[in-house]
């Protein structure tokens, strides 16, 4: 696979306040990569910066090789889906989507065809003439889609477009979104806040915060070896502990020796210990384990949210299993289940 | 919520009285012979309609349509690209700007009127600049008038549209391959419709009715219908003559209200 | 060529300035300009800025000016504030039923409604004066009071009459404390407009008041071309016009120097 993408030391600024600090990222064909942070940690900069929509101070950007600076948005083989999908009110579904196609003056013909083909992609046969204010969020954003890929993008920019619906909608185009990229072959710039969305759909997921790319990798790496504190509290819920590696494969914390996986740290140097809430398995009481009393009990669905508290400090633990409280109770965990971080400010 | 709605019914009637009331009663007027002050004993008669057989109303008639239709074409074009660059405009003092054009609009009319009058006469302070207009009576004086006079009312329905438009679609239509031109074709002109069509009603009711402009500018040789009107209500006393014209008026207006309202239901391009 | 599209842009804007402004810088001339005629430039002079105090009639012209339009725009504004509100609360297809009603007087020209009132008040036992005026004045200004309230209105929380019942409000106090403050900035544009509106209205004021009382509009309507035409009037209207641009000018600054300071934040 050969890059599609290339972000060199990209930097950008509004009015003195730096919202990328010197990027660099590369994108392969047929990938599907998230863009993960907070609001305001620059994803949407970066992709508007892609799009053509904005003028980077700094850096290059390089699609399929070719520097893109001064390529107007009209001219980039790019298309976006947008955050509020900015469907034009006064087409309808069928013009919405053929907008791309009739500036390039295409045969009647090829355009009915291909926007006939698109409607069917996103399961929008029969609405074709509907007016675009009279469709559901869900709809709107179908077409916001099918108004893009109609034509054909190398690459599909996407920012934060499921945000706008329901949970139930959301997981439903997820799973479409995931399809729909493996089967096109395009690759997808994917904008979002939502941990979960990002873990479950994308190749490779680019963790973000303040103008800073935090962490590149898989969802799994992303998930399960975070490697700052910022990682790990943004990913998931955790518990994020202060302790001590004694040594390589041994950390102390809770005044405990625990072992554990992790290598290649200064002795005694002190780090960010993380701990899942669903690898903790609470057992009864015991002297060589971490013991606290349980403070809080919340049913979530599929498992319990145990709050469990431990010299002043609350540990949130996942089981099955439910607990009363006031409980006394020790925690579980293998060496496996404890990931080990440097000190963010070191 | 529902109980406020009661205060919409003095205001219903209010303005149905104000409106509907009048309107039959001009309607009236110009099929009858009654004399609105003496109330006597009236008879229907289409006699009026002979009006327009007369050349002065069939002139005035000509000259109304000629004169608001020149003007608000120019005012659509030049007021069109101004509300363009005001509405895009990226300055703290983007608002001042806008409110520079309703300004003129709150200093006396007649006195604006005047203020022209003086300069299109070859003697006038313009001499002291070299130069001497002698414009009284000729279309440019009463189409620069009428310019001078309704720009703002063309300029700011089109602003409100233009300054409200999501940027998010000129985005999307840059995007989609769409060149500036064919942005501004296909997504801009379209989209800001309801103001082009509030200017240009704006424009086109004022200066096709206006008397005191016609009546300066045109040095009295320039009749529009809104003079025929005002002659026979204010000084003639033609009830009848000014009825009948006022009707026509009317049923232009109500063609125009009509346009007007599908385009902006509520009414949000009128201020 | 974006260039030229920007400079076409430019062009358009300031021949429009020029057009609407030339008129203004005219008066202003005229209004320190000591010949009487106005029809040359005879020498600079403050003159005609006295001559308003000395000159009777145009002083109770611009008295009755005054008093009309604050009356006027007083009762416009509490009468259009409540009619909106009323209207806001309509479902949709009265509400637009109602609009069409509101938009009437806006959309027709001044002579259309200055007959129509001059009809309905000559068929009325009333006599043309001052009060038609007023009554006229209202007329054509609740329009634009419930044009410039209604969209405030419209981005209020739709529970919020609701949630002031609810804590013991009755119906008109949740009017009073709760709606009206939270629609202000609209309600007092709408005053301005009205009274702005009234003070320069000649038109609709000329077919309904009769002969015995003037505003200013009327007082310079009657003197076109004739001797007793006193070029006071520009003075008293370049007056009106700064003092519109000055408060203006302060509204802007204070609206600028407040996103001043929320960017800053």
């Amino acid at each position: 696979m050969s890059d599609i993408l290339k972000i060199d030391h990209v930097t950008k600024s509004f009015d003195d306040k730096v919202v990328l600090n010197n990027i660099s990222l590369t994108i392969k064909h047929n990938e599907f990569v998230t863009l993960l942070g907070p609001s305001g940690c620059g994803k949407t900069t970066l992709l508007r910066l892609i799009g053509g929509f904005e003028t980077l101070d700094q850096g290059h950007i390089y699609f399929e090789d070719e520097d893109v600076l001064n390529i107007p948005p009209n001219k980039r083989k790019v298309n976006t889906v947008f955050q509020h999908y900015a469907l034009f009110p006064h087409l309808n579904v069928f013009d919405n989507i053929a907008f791309g196609l009739k500036l390039k003056k295409q045969p009647k013909e090829e355009i009915n065809k291909a926007v006939m083909n698109m409607l069917m992609l996103v399961k929008l046969e029969g609405y074709e003439w509907r007016n675009v204010d009279t469709l559901s969020g869900g709809q709107k954003q179908r077409v916001a889609i099918a108004r893009a890929l109609v034509n054909q993008p190398n690459l599909l920019l996407l920012d934060e477009p499921l945000g706008a619906l329901d949970l139930k909608l959301r997981q439903d185009m997820q799973y479409e979104l995931k399809e729909m990229q493996r089967r096109l072959g395009i690759t997808f710039i994917f904008v979002t806040h939502d941990q979960e969305e990002a873990l479950t759909m994308s190749d490779r997921v680019v963790v973000m915060n303040e103008g800073l790319i935090q962490q590149v990798g898989s969802p799994q790496d992303i998930y399960n070896e975070p490697i700052n504190q910022f990682s790990a509290s943004f990913i998931g819920e955790s518990n994020i502990i202060d302790g001590v590696m004694v040594t390589d494969y041994e950390v102390v914390f809770e005044g405990i020796s625990h072992p554990c996986v992790d290598h290649g740290f200064e002795n005694n140097e002190k780090v960010d210990v993380v701990i899942r809430p669903e690898d903790i398995v609470l057992i009864k009481p015991d002297q060589q384990m971490i013991q606290g009393v349980v403070t809080d009990i919340i049913f979530k669905g599929v498992h319990y949210e145990i709050c469990v508290m431990v010299n002043d400090k609350e540990y949130v633990i996942h089981s099955t299993r439910a607990k009363h409280i006031g409980d006394k109770v020790s925690l579980k965990f293998g060496p496996n289940d404890i990931h080990i971080m440097r000190k963010s400010d070191a | 919520m529902h109980r406020l709605r009661a205060y919409v019914i003095p205001y219903r009637v209010w303005m149905t009285t104000l409106i509907i009331l009048p309107s039959l009663m001009i309607l009236f007027l110009a099929i009858t012979d009654f004399d609105l002050y003496l109330k006597g004993p009236f008879v229907f008669t289409l006699e009026g309609l002979r009006v327009f057989t007369e050349s002065t109303i069939q002139i005035a008639l000509m000259n109304s349509i000629k004169y608001s239709l020149l003007t608000t074409i120019i005012a659509l074009l030049i007021g069109y690209p101004a509300a363009y660059y005001l509405a895009n405009l990226k300055s703290a003092y983007k608002t001042f700007f806008v409110a520079l054009i309703i300004i003129p609009v709150w200093s006396n009319m007649l006195l604006r009127i005047i203020a022209w009058e003086k300069l299109f006469f070859p003697i006038s302070i313009l001499n002291n600049f070299g130069i001497s207009l002698d414009w009284i009576g000729s279309d440019k004086a009463i189409v620069v008038g009428m310019l001078s006079m309704y720009f703002p009312f063309m300029i700011l329905p089109i602003y409100s549209v233009l300054v409200k438009l999501d940027q998010h679609l000129i985005e999307a239509a840059r995007d989609l391959g769409a060149n500036g031109f064919d942005t501004f074709v296909k997504v801009i002109l379209p989209l800001s419709l309801p103001g082009i069509v509030s200017g240009v009603i704006m424009t086109l009711l004022p200066a096709m009715t206006t008397f005191a402009l016609p009546e300066r500018l045109g040095g009295g040789k320039v009749l529009l219908i809104g003079n025929i009107i005002e002659d026979a209500f204010m000084k003639t006393g033609n009830l009848q003559m000014g009825s009948i014209i006022s009707v026509v008026l009317m049923i232009i207006i109500l063609i125009l209200f009509k346009g007007i309202m599908t385009v902006d239901k509520e009414g949000e391009t009128l201020l | 060529m974006k260039q030229i599209v920007k400079g076409l842009l430019l062009l358009a804007t300031v021949l429009v300035f020029v057009l609407i402004y030339f008129p203004i810088v005219v008066i202003a001339l005229m209004s320190v300009n000591a010949s009487s005629t106005g029809q040359t430039f005879t020498y600079f002079s403050f003159v005609w800025y006295g001559e308003i105090a000395n000159n009777t009639l145009l002083l109770r012209a611009i008295g009755t000016t005054l008093f009309v339009a604050i009356i006027s725009t007083t009762i416009a504004t509490v009468v259009g504030t409540f009619v909106a509100i009323g209207i806001n609360s309509l479902k949709r297809n009265q509400r637009l039923n109602m609009m069409v009603l509101n938009n009437v007087p806006v959309v027709n020209p001044d002579i259309v409604t200055g007959i129509s009132l001059m009809v309905v008040f000559g068929l009325l036992p009333i006599s043309f004066g001052i009060n038609t005026m007023l009554i006229a004045h209202v007329f054509f200004s609740i329009p634009f009071v419930v044009l410039s309230v209604l969209p405030k209105l419209k981005e209020l929380d739709k529970d919020l009459f609701d949630a002031a019942q609810d804590l013991g409000c009755t119906s008109l106090q949740a009017v009073v404390k709760v709606i009206v403050p939270a629609i202000k900035t609209g309600i007092i544009t709408g005053a301005l407009i009205a009274f702005t509106m009234s003070i320069d209205d000649f038109v609709i004021s000329y077919f309904t008041t009769g002969s015995g009382v003037q505003n200013v509009s009327l007082w310079i309507y009657a003197r076109l071309g004739r001797r007793n035409f006193s070029p006071a009037v520009y003075a008293y209207n370049t007056i009106v016009t700064v003092v519109t641009i000055v408060i203006l000018l302060r509204l802007n600054y204070y609206s600028i120097k407040k996103k001043m300071r929320r960017l800053n934040q």
